[in-house]
């Protein structure tokens, strides 16, 4: 097992590589009540062309089945509902599909051992019938409804729409309800088998307890498997425009929101890099410390609903900025006149460093929030822990290339959620 | 927990913690649910932006150079009280360097009770500002049909009373609202008002604490009351440009919030509506396929039970027909060893897990000053750990139907 320790943060990680191919990452925390375990897959909403496992030719999926497929995997063989085994620990469980992983959990306080077998065993047991798909076809066509009456969920995904022409990006992670309504029993096997083999998948662990006796635990109750070759995922070709410039949605809303979009190009250098460039180049932009923010603010063009922030993974990336507003175009407008006025400066930007520090801090004291970041990171490629230190290290020229790649007029997109006539 | 009142009265309340790397500075203000409330929403609002020593961006400049501080400033509604909340996070001192957290206490203090001052009255530009995004935040709650749903039928339930009135406060309260009356209303309510202090994390807590040494605080809390009284069931409908039904149904109970009781009323809750065991989420989401969330929440302040979910149109009655009967099926002490077990575990789980965020503590600290409870988080564990079935069948006779609220789509006209 490897042993890592982080210094500065006061941190240490476990991890090792299991027979099967799965990685298992444990971070101890003395002292905490809560313990929390992530068991995660590579797979989420953007890959939806690939090579199913033992085949030699690429299929396309239904929109929506990723997401799909995480709501089916509680359903087990004889007829358990798999949330009653963690009700029966008092563990809170749940999932969640995003567009690069699918991801179950749980955390309590006590029988952890218990509830971390509940979790492995119930990820490696699907069960998919032709009655139960159809049982969730409801559930979630109401879940997609929910989404559907939510301006700001509206105002994002139309906002990426506009960005991205041929990314599935652009597909809202649970799909439609008539592509739901194509989704059968052989479609989750199918992507199934291909992506929650171990080798795709990663389990983290984080709370008070000795690491070798985990792993001897883990270990004990993970199913055999044999580590299998890559997947073949089939990327899409996108051009680097934008798809649609300005977006406009009418809603019943009594106050119109906006988002800003703006595509990432000529993605290079590595994600861990880019994500660092870019959120610090968006703080030192449009933070509550930057000029363009101050003059916002001012002109009554900035409301408490603001909120900025960027999104990115290997083969995709882009910044948003939302509000709610009478006046997003001239929003727009003054932020891309803030972006051709922008000037870096060194002051300002040990200041965001110095704040990028501190605030990376606090994810470390809830191990519910320590377990997702370190997931999600896992899954990325990048790490919770360099990060940290990256970020001290941002210079002038990375901050600049942020303001070449992306944050320019041609690759912005605005989308408007307004009232009703 | 350690809980001293210091010098003018002010309480405070530290909760020590070794094993975590960030601090919470919380001071609140505790005033009357009313008419007063937008004025205090805008009150937290302008303090924030208007500070006598910095001005906004100083003040978010200052906020950076210490490690990324973060601070808040809302309102809060508990039944019938209001409570202004300004909160500071920050890492603690061991990652940063000395007297950090002491200079986070002081920026707190500037901006609380050191406004920006012209004449005798508040920044006029600030409270304009203040004034217009405030308009928008209470206005966007129509914006969430879910939250909208709730607040449409807390209205229903509560007609005429302050709860009835968003925790942001009314519009019309808001449009009177000026630099020079909000001023008066400042003074007046930072000389009349209970103030508390709370301090999370490892840090010098006597170098933070001296820093609000000198606040004045009364010791009167405002009163929260309940006075619920069964009458004929009000049916609200509306409808909207919206694609989801939602369905709020507002239960009241006479169990008083003061009573040891309202830990059996949490129970019930919980095999009710609360999690993935409760017989809403097992029958109207999981076996009849109705919905993709369908909750019950207990406020203890007002002692009413909120019942909520995400329907077609076509299925309210059969919807508002399951969750009575749900009722019904507890009534007649329907209700299994796992049902029970299971609600009472995740109780003890949520409580338990307060170990590790202080935020919860705070706030639950906060509720107990409201409702002038002493209990230790044991005590409330063990009060959950004695419910009994017999003890659920019993108050689910203390929990009646008040009023339905619902927002449905235009083409079912």
């Amino acid at each position: 097992m490897n042993k890592t320790t982080y210094d500065i943060l006061n941190e240490t990680l476990y991890s090792y590589t299991h027979p099967s191919g799965l990685n298992v990452y444990m971070a101890v925390k003395p002292g905490f009540t809560k313990s929390c375990a992530y068991f995660s897959t590579d797979y989420g909403s953007t890959t939806n062309k690939f090579v199913p496992i033992g085949m030699t030719s690429a299929i396309k999926v239904p929109d929506g089945v990723a997401h799909f497929l995480e709501h089916k995997m509680f359903e087990q063989p004889d007829g358990e509902n798999i949330f009653d085994a963690f009700s029966r620990y008092g563990a809170y469980a749940n999932a969640y599909t995003s567009f690069n992983m699918t991801t179950y959990y749980f955390w309590c306080t006590e029988n952890f051992r218990e509830n971390l077998n509940t979790l492995i065993r119930f990820v490696q047991t699907p069960y998919f019938t032709k009655e139960n798909v159809a049982k969730e076809q409801g559930i979630i066509g109401q879940e997609i409804r929910m989404y559907q009456d939510d301006p700001n969920w509206s105002c994002y995904f139309n906002m990426i729409q506009g960005l991205y022409h041929n990314h599935p990006v652009r597909i809202d992670i649970a799909g439609t309800v008539e592509s739901i309504s194509k989704i059968t029993e052989e479609t989750l096997y199918t992507c199934y088998n291909t992506f929650y083999n171990p080798s795709n998948m990663s389990l983290c662990l984080v709370g008070d307890f000795d690491p070798e006796e985990m792993k001897d635990y883990v270990d004990g109750i993970l199913k055999e498997a044999s580590p299998m070759e890559k997947i073949v995922r089939i990327t899409h070709d996108e051009p680097r425009s934008v798809a649609k410039a300005h977006t406009v949605r009418k809603m019943s809303v009594s106050t119109p929101v906006y988002a800003i979009g703006f595509k990432e190009n000529l993605l290079q250098t590595e994600l861990e890099e880019r994500r660092i460039a870019a959120k610090i180049a968006i703080e030192l932009l449009i933070g509550k410390s930057s000029k363009l923010y101050g003059k916002l603010y001012n002109e009554g063009l900035i409301s408490g609903a603001f909120s900025k922030d960027y999104t990115g993974e290997n083969d995709y990336g882009f910044a948003e900025i939302s509000d709610e507003s009478e006046n997003a175009e001239l929003a727009a407008e003054k932020i891309l006149q803030g972006i051709k006025e922008f000037k870096l400066e060194k002051d300002d930007l040990e200041r965001i460093k110095r704040k990028k520090f501190g605030r990376c801090l606090h994810v470390f004291d809830d191990p519910e929030n320590y377990a997702g970041a370190l997931a999600r990171n896992i899954t990325s490629g990048t790490s919770l822990y360099k990060s940290v230190e990256l970020a001290q290290k941002i210079s002038f020229e990375e901050i600049e290339r942020v303001f070449e790649t992306m944050l320019r007029a041609e690759n912005m997109t605005l989308s408007e959620i307004k009232r009703v006539d | 927990m350690i809980k001293k009142t210091l010098d003018k009265g002010i309480n405070l309340i530290y909760l020590p913690g070794d094993k975590f790397k960030t601090v919470y500075i919380r001071l609140n203000i505790f005033r009357p649910m009313g008419e007063e409330a937008a004025k205090n929403a805008l009150l937290s609002r302008v303090l924030k932006a208007s500070c006598a020593k910095y001005d906004k961006l100083q003040l978010e400049k200052k906020l950076e150079d210490l490690y990324g501080a973060g601070l808040s400033a809302n309102v809060i509604k508990c039944g019938d009280v209001q409570v202004i909340s300004f909160g500071m996070f920050l890492p603690s001192d061991i990652y940063t360097e000395e007297n950090t957290s002491k200079k986070a206490a002081e920026l707190l203090y500037e901006v609380v009770l050191n406004p920006k001052i012209v004449g005798n009255a508040f920044d006029k530009e600030t409270v304009m500002l203040e004034k217009n995004n405030l308009k928008m935040l209470i206005a966007s709650v129509f914006n969430d049909k879910k939250d909208y749903a709730e607040q449409r039928c807390t209205e229903i339930m509560f007609e005429g009373d302050p709860f009835a009135i968003h925790e942001l406060g009314r519009l019309s309260d808001l449009e009177k609202v000026d630099e020079i009356n909000l001023k008066e209303h400042y003074d007046k309510i930072m000389s009349q008002s209970k103030i508390d202090i709370y301090v999370s994390g490892n840090c010098d807590i006597d170098s933070v604490a001296n820093v609000f040494a000198g606040v004045k605080s009364e010791k009167e809390m405002p009163k929260n009351s309940v006075d619920n009284k069964k009458r004929e069931i009000k049916t609200v409908m509306e409808t909207q440009d919206v694609s989801q039904g939602k369905l709020m149904m507002g239960f009241k109970t006479d169990i008083m919030p003061e009573s040891i009781d309202t830990y059996k009323l949490l129970v019930f809750n919980s095999v009710y509506g609360s999690g993935t065991h409760s017989k809403l989420f097992c029958n109207v989401r999981e076996k009849l396929s109705l919905a993709y969330y369908a909750y019950a929440r207990y406020n203890r302040f007002k002692s009413v039970i909120m019942v909520g979910s995400g329907i077609e149109f076509e299925n309210y009655d059969k919807a508002k027909d399951e969750i009575l009967l749900q009722l019904e099926e507890i009534k007649k002490g329907n209700i299994t060893e796992f049902e029970l077990s299971s609600s009472k575990k995740s109780l003890i789980n949520a409580y338990k897990s307060m170990d590790d965020e202080p935020l919860r503590i705070i706030s639950a600290q906060a509720s107990s000053e409201i409702l002038d409870e002493d209990l230790t988080l044991d005590q409330k564990i063990a009060a959950i750990e004695a419910v009994t079935k017999e003890d659920v069948i019993k108050m689910s006779s203390h929990v009646w139907l008040d009023s339905i609220y619902f927002l449905k789509g235009k083409e079912n006209e």
